[in-house]
């Protein structure tokens, strides 16, 4: 049977309601699979843990009082994801060092497009996926949010014609 | 220190990394390769997520008691009380009011998030799709061996830092 | 031989797409377009494409990393 994109889409919305449920990744609800906030987690619990080692005072503005899950413990998601791709890329032979051809996807614009997607992320709550899961529990800013990430692609789209 | 969450977080990224790279997943894709094709493929996966998102979160609403603010609209908003009592602000909980996420997110009145949904949706959606796909795929390319995709990744941590030491307070201080 | 070759080497999803559709709309029906990638998931969404929008693939020949697909207008 081939990993299609539907059958993928229907694992993952499984995987992010059990993580909530039984995995424990709880305060905030609707946790269960988020790019952009468990890489704020894991930065957060890196800087915390390692700068009263090293005395680095900068490692404290980054904590957040009252912050969501990163004091415990640490969400280890984002690891696990680029695990698995190199796994899955190496088995499959797709693994190969390249670089982007158009000008805006050279390394210099990806660095700041990083920088730019992540604080959106931030401000709006969540990455895609995360709006998805909480369109899934029936949040109604999230069902909104979702509307204006469709007109921002219609609206970069437009924009990639031109270029 | 509770350790469930990590050992099960590694497992579950592991399987959704693997399954991504096979699958070639990808949110924004499947809206961008709509639009400009008529491509479906990619959407299909959008719909099965949050189909199965929410029958997950039904059955398991049975099952397990961390699930216990599901359906959102219908109390989700009582769970700000007690943070706004430690904030000092008096308020009334509305259904309107989002998941929270972020210490931002604390914020009682429903006209901040629903901007901050409209800017920060607008801005997700135009700049990943100009960046070539979504976080997740980024991450995927990245382990592919992408030389931009791995410069994304190290953009994306800087900006998590750079959010929540300049934009967090001028987005607190202009919306309350 | 092919009437019109289009190279997308180093170009990743949509471009590919895109440019396939730009190039296939200016041709003449009957034409053969030759597109050269190199990117995996651009190999599937061109074959994709071309067959949802009822178009031939004719031929997918691979040469090392790279992978050229003949497509023929309908």
């Amino acid at each position: 049977m081939r990993m299609t994109a539907a059958i993928a889409g229907g694992i993952f919305g499984l995987l992010g309601a059990a993580g909530q449920a039984f995995f424990h990744v709880i305060p905030p609800p609707a946790y269960g699979i988020c790019i952009a906030c468990h890489m704020r987690d894991l930065v957060n619990w890196v800087t915390a843990h390692i700068s009263p080692i090293y005395g680095l005072k900068a490692g404290g503005a980054l904590i957040i009082p009252g912050g969501p899950v990163s004091y415990n413990f640490p969400v280890l998601t984002i690891v696990g994801i680029l695990i698995g791709a190199v796994i899955a890329a190496k088995v499959n032979k797709e693994f190969k060092w390249k670089v982007m051809r158009v000008w805006w996807q050279k390394p210099w614009a990806e660095f700041l497009l990083g920088i730019l997607v992540m604080i959106s992320a931030l401000a709006f709550g969540g990455c895609p996926i995360r709006t998805a899961l909480k369109a899934g529990y029936l949040d109604i800013t999230a069902v909104i949010g979702l509307i204006m990430i469709g007109l921002g692609v219609f609206a970069g789209c437009q924009v990639l014609r031109k270029l | 220190m509770d350790l469930l969450p990590p050992i099960a977080t590694i497992f579950l990224g592991l399987i959704m990394g693997y399954l991504g790279q096979r699958a070639r997943m990808c949110f924004i894709g499947g809206i961008r390769d709509y639009y400009l094709v008529k491509d479906t493929y990619l959407i299909k996966g959008l719909f099965t997520f949050v189909v199965c998102a929410l029958a997950g979160f039904f059955l398991f609403q049975l099952v397990s008691p961390a699930v216990k603010t599901f359906p959102w609209f219908l109390d989700g908003g009582a769970v700000f009380a007690k943070n706004w009592e430690a904030m000092g602000v008096t308020a009334v909980p509305s259904a309107l009011l989002p998941v929270p996420g972020d210490p931002i997110t604390w914020s009682p009145k429903v006209g901040a998030h629903i901007v901050l949904a409209i800017f920060g949706g607008f801005g997700l959606g135009f700049f990943s799709c100009i960046a070539g796909g979504c976080p997740f795929r980024q991450h995927i390319m990245a382990a592919e061996g992408s030389k931009s995709a791995i410069l994304y990744l190290v953009g994306f941590v800087l900006g998590a830092i750079i959010f929540h030491r300049f934009v967090a307070p001028f987005i607190k201080a202009i919306l309350g | 031989m092919a009437d019109v070759t289009l190279d997308v080497c180093g170009e990743v999803c949509p471009l590919p797409v895109m440019k396939t559709n730009e190039a296939l709309s200016k041709m003449k029906s009957g034409q053969t377009l030759e597109v050269i990638v190199d990117y995996p998931p651009s190999r599937e969404n061109v074959g994709r494409l071309a067959a949802s929008k009822g178009h031939e693939v004719l031929n997918i020949s691979e040469q090392g990393d790279l992978t050229s697909l003949l497509i023929k207008k309908a």
